[in-house]
């Protein structure tokens, strides 16, 4: 058996799957880097510009904005979503079986939803004149502080993020509720013994334990929050004019709305780079050991 | 060894990807080159044709529609696909639809899969040209005669003498109009506004009185971008927009920015919904049918869902200018990229031009017989049934001046992006028509549409 688990077979099993990402993923990329380094209005390419698209984009204030805009979303992903996913994950665990039940299915149901209908109900949710946090206001007495959430580029940056926040918070708490159960049940029982309440054994047995889960939340959860489209467009199209645009949203205008597809690829090899250092960043600084029950 | 043959195997593994992943020339392979001579000679495509025709073969061509709305998926479905098979037996097409042409047709062109025949339109149809992907079908469609269903061919030439485009003309006789509803008019007194002013003391009693007065589409600048902004300057001063029209003018000019201004004020005063920076195509009419707003400033080709919903009378948006007449000088639609458009690099060039021309021929069948006015003649033109209607074309018909839209016509894709999102902002408050012209204004010097012509 061990000389099955050689190097040589590991190879073999990873070999499909490192095949097809090859083509389909790093393939794909070499004409997107040779696109650009030109002119292209996605039709035809109308000649090399060197590194002009590059300095064109470092030189853009928009560039910059939908880059503050995307680690915004970030950041209320890992110090406000996921912080609240792994607190509600704790909570659950401690619920009777039928409260659990129902938490995990309303928990899983936002993230099996189309990105759509989430945007299209948040949009009602805000809507100035109808939507529930503006009637909530006016119900209580705070009518000063209705306003038009997505039109106010004060606040509509936060308002997607929410939306979108909200979409995966219960998918991470599932995420962290697995791999609370992992832990052997004899270390609670242990730190009871001493004396330990909920919030010693969170921090000194269940989160130290959950390193691993808790890598894996916060690398999809980043990775994710950098590729947030989708949400954008339903919900202001990037407004108002350029307030809400995140940096994927950038590149789909530059190469889609403008035509300008030497700089929307331009973008798109900054955001791989980007991506790249963001995941080693993450890998080196969580949990470098195996964590071992 | 066994490294190398590993390394081998790999190797003509990822080669094969490699090769699957590229892009193809073009369908069958034939050069640019050809296909413009084919283009200019007209023949190309025979014996493929010829060689289907012998081996009893279906000749397969792909096709690309829009299905934006209702009607369109009405002369897709009833007129052309329930047809085509009767009228071309040994052809058969694979249609696509979308309701994104323009990204659509551009990701084709990019990668040498443009489809056979497909609906132009204008924003991405300058990138497809100038890649020489579509076919000028003016030598085809004059030496078939088809161009003689025409009653005014010359509204099918690009400004470079081509035809890239053909279509039953009935973008000529949409129009921007408001649309209002008459019972909340009759609520409140209100009579039918003859001049800007009067518009403005029409939308000051509504706000008065809690009701919203204009809804129009802000998400992406929708309504300010492709009428609002222009019929406002036009209803100032005609010359002005057509000075705009032609780049004789730009963005620093004083009823350029009064226009912008006009729009500005309107927003501070109440005069749209709140939050209509964020107010989409589907919600703007939801506003209106649902009795929302006592007014809506849509283009006319909406009317049949207006009316359908509430008691509704029309206007010409009115008049800022005593020496302009309301109606003098009205916007119309489209652009001469828009319509049926063949690839020029299609193995079946002359069944394409057909399929193109017959699809064309179908629209207008349609149109006509809803009793909509085309340049395309037909046999079955119905009269206009609807009041509402017939009360705008009588506008239409009064008119002097007709321009067709700013953005389809003098703003390259670039400009056209970057006049959506201005105008987007611009309905979104604290931005002012002073700001727009000084940001927007060097984006429009850059602009490349008048350097193409």
């Amino acid at each position: 058996m061990n000389r099955f688990f050689t190097k040589r077979a590991v190879f073999l099993f990873a070999f499909p799957g490192l095949a097809l990402f090859t083509v389909f993923v790093v393939f794909p990329m070499i004409p997107q880097l040779l696109i650009s380094f030109q002119s292209h209005n996605g039709a035809e390419s109308t000649g090399w510009v060197g590194w002009d698209n590059y300095k064109n984009l470092l030189q853009s204030s928009v560039f910059w904005k939908a880059h503050r805009n995307t680690y915004f979303i970030v950041g209320c992903s890992l110090f406000i979503a996921l912080p609240i996913s792994l607190l509600l994950a704790l909570m659950l665990d401690r619920t009777s079986p039928r409260v659990r039940a129902v938490f995990k299915f309303g928990a899983l149901f936002p993230s099996v939803l189309s990105v759509t209908v989430i945007g299209k109900m948040w949009t009602g949710i805000y809507d100035p004149d109808w939507g529930m946090i503006n009637s909530a206001l006016r119900g209580i007495g705070l009518e000063g502080l209705a306003q038009s959430w997505l039109t106010n580029p004060d606040t509509v940056v936060a308002c997607v993020a929410a939306a979108f926040l909200w979409q995966y918070i219960g998918l991470n708490c599932i995420l962290f509720y697995a791999g609370i159960k992992a832990i052997p049940e004899q270390y609670y029982e242990a730190a009871v013994v001493d004396g330990a309440g909920f919030f010693r054994a969170s921090v000194r047995i269940t989160i130290p334990l959950l390193k691993d889960i808790i890598k894996y939340v916060v690398i999809v959860s980043t990775l994710g929050s950098m590729g947030m489209y989708a949400h954008i467009l339903v919900m202001t199209a990037g407004g108002p004019g350029d307030a809400s645009r995140s940096v994927l949203y950038q590149m789909y205008y530059k190469a889609f709305s403008m035509s300008q597809f030497g700089e929307g690829c331009a973008i798109a090899v900054i955001f791989i780079v980007e991506c790249m250092i963001v995941s080693l960043i993450i890998n080196k600084s969580i949990a470098r050991e195996p964590i071992q029950y | 060894m066994k490294k190398t043959w590993i390394g081998i195997v790999t190797a003509i593994f990822l080669m094969c990807g490699l090769a699957a992943c590229s892009g193809k020339d073009s369908p069958g392979g034939t050069s640019a080159a050809d296909a413009g001579t084919q283009a200019q000679t007209g023949g190309a495509g025979t014996q493929a044709e010829t060689d289907a025709a012998v081996s009893g073969e279906k000749v397969k061509l792909r096709g690309v529609y829009l299905n934006g709305d209702e009607v369109q998926n009405d002369i897709m479905d009833n007129y052309i696909k329930k047809n085509l098979a009767e009228k071309f037996p040994n052809v058969e097409i694979e249609w696509e639809g979308t309701g994104d042409l323009t990204n659509l047709l551009k990701t084709y062109s990019a990668t040498g899969d443009l489809p056979d025949v497909w609906y132009s339109d204008a924003a991405s149809a300058t990138a497809i040209i100038n890649a020489g992907n579509q076919l000028n079908m003016a030598d085809y469609i004059t030496k078939d005669g088809f161009i003689d269903n025409y009653v005014n061919p010359d509204a099918l030439y690009y400004s470079d003498g081509g035809i890239y485009a053909i279509s039953s003309g009935i973008d000529a006789f949409y129009t921007p109009a408001v649309y209002y509803n008459k019972e909340i008019f009759k609520q409140y007194n209100l009579e039918v506004p003859q001049t800007y002013d009067e518009l403005l003391e029409v939308c000051q009693t509504l706000i008065d009185n809690g009701v919203t007065p204009i809804s129009i589409t802000g998400t992406t600048g929708w309504s300010v971008r492709n009428f609002l902004f222009f019929t406002i300057l036009m209803n100032e001063d005609p010359a002005a927009a057509q000075a705009l029209l032609s780049n004789e003018i730009d963005f620093t000019d004083e009823r350029v920015i009064g226009a912008l201004k006009k729009i500005e004020d309107m927003l501070n005063m109440g005069c749209f919904p709140e939050g209509v920076a964020n107010i989409d195509f589907s919600t703007h009419c939801a506003l209106y049918t649902e009795g929302k707003t006592a007014m809506i400033a849509t283009m006319s080709w909406s009317y049949g869902e207006l009316e359908a919903a509430q008691d509704t009378g029309v206007f010409m948006w009115p008049s800022s200018n005593p020496e302009v007449k309301t109606g003098q000088a009205i916007q119309i639609w489209g652009s001469t990229l828009n319509g049926w458009a063949v690839n020029a690099k299609s193995e079946h060039l002359d069944l394409a031009v057909q399929i193109a021309e017959y699809c064309t021929k179908q629209e207008a069948l349609r149109h006509a017989e809803k009793g909509s006015s085309l340049n395309f003649k037909t046999d079955n033109a119905a009269p206009i049934t609807s009041e509402l209607e017939k009360e705008r074309m009588e506008m239409y018909s009064n008119a002097e001046l007709y321009l067709k839209p700013l953005h389809l016509n003098a703003m390259d894709s670039a400009v056209m992006a970057e006049f959506s999102t201005y105008t987007n902002l611009l309905l979104a408050g604290d931005y002012t028509a002073q700001q727009f012209s000084e940001d927007f204004n060097p984006i429009w010097k850059a602009n490349t549409w008048f350097q193409k012509q």
